[in-house]
């Protein structure tokens, strides 16, 4: 069920419905039946892997908080009397317990997630490498896998909580039926955001009153999100498909160029669309989901960018990989080595410089298994790790060139020049293959073809966004722009609507209605129903 | 703190670390300031900071931080 269909509307208003009205300690039992049936709609066979993971990650939970409330109770048996070297003994080996089962289940979370989502990369890559060795041997990929609905999502949520657990952050969830909510939270489910239980899982337990300015705002967040998913990205989206399809060869450098403004368009849009849906929909029923993008487009670099686009993964990496892959053993060694051998900047910088290697590498095939999406990954790395290596340098050559970085015209550069190599990064992904991408990106450098850039050859308007459509599009990302401009300028737009007058007010909803309703684009000529990141 | 309060402004000179409360929750300190301050403090104090004290409350003033130290020394 897509979240733009009116199926989905209808769902929740229902779902909004029952939700009030039973008795609040039920409330639970409503948002799990309705994330089950909403979950049903992908499948049945789907429902074995979410309900999988969902055993497997509760039982090994509360595994952990058994074996650490067992080292507590024994630490108190013993009471304060207790050495230092009997305590650190203890620590130990409650703690190599904890470890053990955290390992394990994660593992058994992660296999099942690599198996669905990446068991045929590695066939086809085995393949590739046979054939490079001339080898004779092939493996036959498996034809018809299941790719459950949001399975990243849910699994990444569950790896989460696994760790936070091993790590003693908060205690198990003992309650089977909450739990299983937070795995498979409707509004959630299809494409985050990625909530850690000690945010969503709290707001599960707390009862939840009707409240109309919670109705009001999500209803506002998703019209909103529907504007930027139907008005802006399903226009922007043939565009892309035809520019970026199989037949990509047939166009130059300013098309591509042109596509690569498109796809930026759409990619956000898209994304960040169906997450305001996601998000107004947990708030029409109390819940109040983390930010996932805070207007990526305005970064002032690629690092900065990382931070405002799916700020969710982001997180997500920087506490469960970022962090562990720092303090791990042999980046601790090599960086205690560089510094008695007295290379102190070296030995700082070997971390800065390896983990976003890592961290990218994951970002990249967590979009898709494909080697287009490591090198995505891979350029990304590159960039951070290289700003962070070469900052004195461009410090320095601020300092000599007398650049003034606190004046706006300083900040536009940084923020024209992250979008490009952004751009840059997106074509890595939308492109066919590497080999297409490759020759994409050569070409928006050497072939400028200033017909087209200038529009005498009306190519524009033939690449399945017709003059009325850009005519709309054009609009929709002024009205698109504007907002953000005043957001990033700190103005909550939802809470000084509501400060208005009445007449202003209702105004603005109508208006924006009908904008949305009039040109959305819907029917099955454009298939409105998937969400870009619906598949990852 | 007076030693801490010093690498810390090596890291990053534009922070009144006397002040901030919120480095973490505000997002004043990125990630990349975290590893630089871990891997300062992990050799001037010769501690061994782990993946458990990775919290945005320990990371959060420098209050916050020397107090850290102090528990993972003692610890030891």
């Amino acid at each position: 069920m897509a979240y733009t269909s009116l199926g989905f509307l209808g769902f929740l208003g229902l779902v909004i419905l029952v939700y009030y009205l039973v008795p609040k300690k039920y409330q639970w039992a409503v948002l799990l039946t309705a994330s089950y049936i909403f979950y049903l709609f992908s499948g049945v066979a789907q429902l074995a892997f979410i309900l999988g993971t969902t055993v497997v990650t509760y039982v090994s939970a509360l595994l952990m908080q058994k074996k650490r409330d067992a080292y507590k109770a024994e630490l108190a048996a013993i009471g304060p009397d207790i050495t230092r070297e009997k305590k650190q003994e203890l620590k130990k080996t409650a703690g190599n317990k904890i470890r053990r089962v955290q390992f394990a289940s994660v593992i058994a979370v992660l296999l099942v997630l690599a198996v669905v989502k990446y068991l045929n990369f590695a066939i086809e890559s085995t393949n590739t490498i046979f054939n490079v060795f001339n080898i004779d041997a092939y493996l036959s990929p498996v034809e018809k896998m299941i790719v459950p609905l949001g399975i990243s999502f849910y699994s990444f949520q569950a790896m989460g909580y696994l760790i936070d657990i091993g790590r003693g952050r908060y205690a198990a969830e003992k309650h089977f039926g909450r739990l299983a909510l937070f795995l498979s939270f409707f509004p959630t489910i299809v494409q985050g955001p990625i909530n850690r239980y000690g945010d969503l899982g709290a707001q599960f337990n707390k009862e939840h009153s009707f409240d109309y300015d919670n109705l009001k705002f999500g209803a506002q967040l998703m019209l909103w999100g529907f504007f930027k998913k139907m008005v802006i990205a399903d226009r922007a989206a043939p565009a892309v498909a035809a520019i970026f399809g199989s037949n990509y060869a047939d166009y130059n450098g300013s098309v591509y160029f042109f596509g690569m403004l498109m796809y930026v368009l759409q990619i956000y849009c898209d994304f960040s669309g169906g997450i305001d849906i996601a998000r107004g929909a947990a708030q029409t029923l109390g819940f109040n989901l983390p930010q996932n993008f805070e207007r990526p487009y305005f970064s002032t670099s690629v690092a900065d960018y990382w931070r405002r686009w799916h700020a969710t993964l982001g997180a997500w990496m920087r506490e469960y990989v970022f962090y562990p892959v720092m303090l791990s053993k042999p980046l601790t060694k090599i960086s205690k080595a560089l510094r008695k051998s007295g290379k102190a900047k070296l030995a700082k910088l070997v971390p800065s410089v390896v983990t976003p290697f890592v961290v990218f590498f994951l970002i990249g095939i967590w979009h898709g298994a494909n080697w287009k999406y490591v090198a995505f990954g891979l350029y990304n790395a590159t960039i951070v790790a290289g700003s962070v290596a070469l900052a004195p340098v461009f410090k320095k050559a601020i300092e000599k060139l007398h650049i003034n970085t606190e004046a706006f015209s300083w900040k536009l550069f940084t923020i024209v020049r992250t979008f490009l190599v952004l751009g840059i990064s997106k074509i890595l992904v939308k492109s066919p293959g590497l080999k297409a991408a490759l020759h994409i990106i050569k070409s928006i450098f050497t072939e400028v073809d200033l017909d087209f850039v200038f529009g005498l050859d009306g190519k524009i308007f033939s690449l399945g966004i017709d003059e009325k459509n850009m005519f709309v599009l054009f609009v929709a990302v002024l009205i698109l722009l504007g907002v953000s401009v005043l957001q990033e300028n700190g103005m909550k737009m939802r809470e000084t609507l509501s400060k208005q007058n009445i007449v202003f007010r209702w105004a603005v909803y109508f208006i924006a209605l009908i904008f949305v309703l009039v040109f959305g684009i819907y029917g099955p000529a454009y298939d409105a129903a998937d969400f870009i990141y619906g598949a990852y | 703190m007076e030693k801490l309060l010093e690498i810390l402004g090596q890291i990053r000179s534009d922070i009144d670390f006397t002040k901030e409360t919120t480095l973490v929750d505000d997002g004043v300190l990125d990630s990349f300031d975290i590893v630089s301050i871990v891997s300062e403090l992990t050799m001037e104090y010769d501690i061994d900071i782990s993946i458990d004290d990775m919290t945005a409350e320990n990371f959060n003033s420098a209050e916050a931080m020397h107090e850290m130290i102090l528990r993972i020394q003692d610890e030891d």
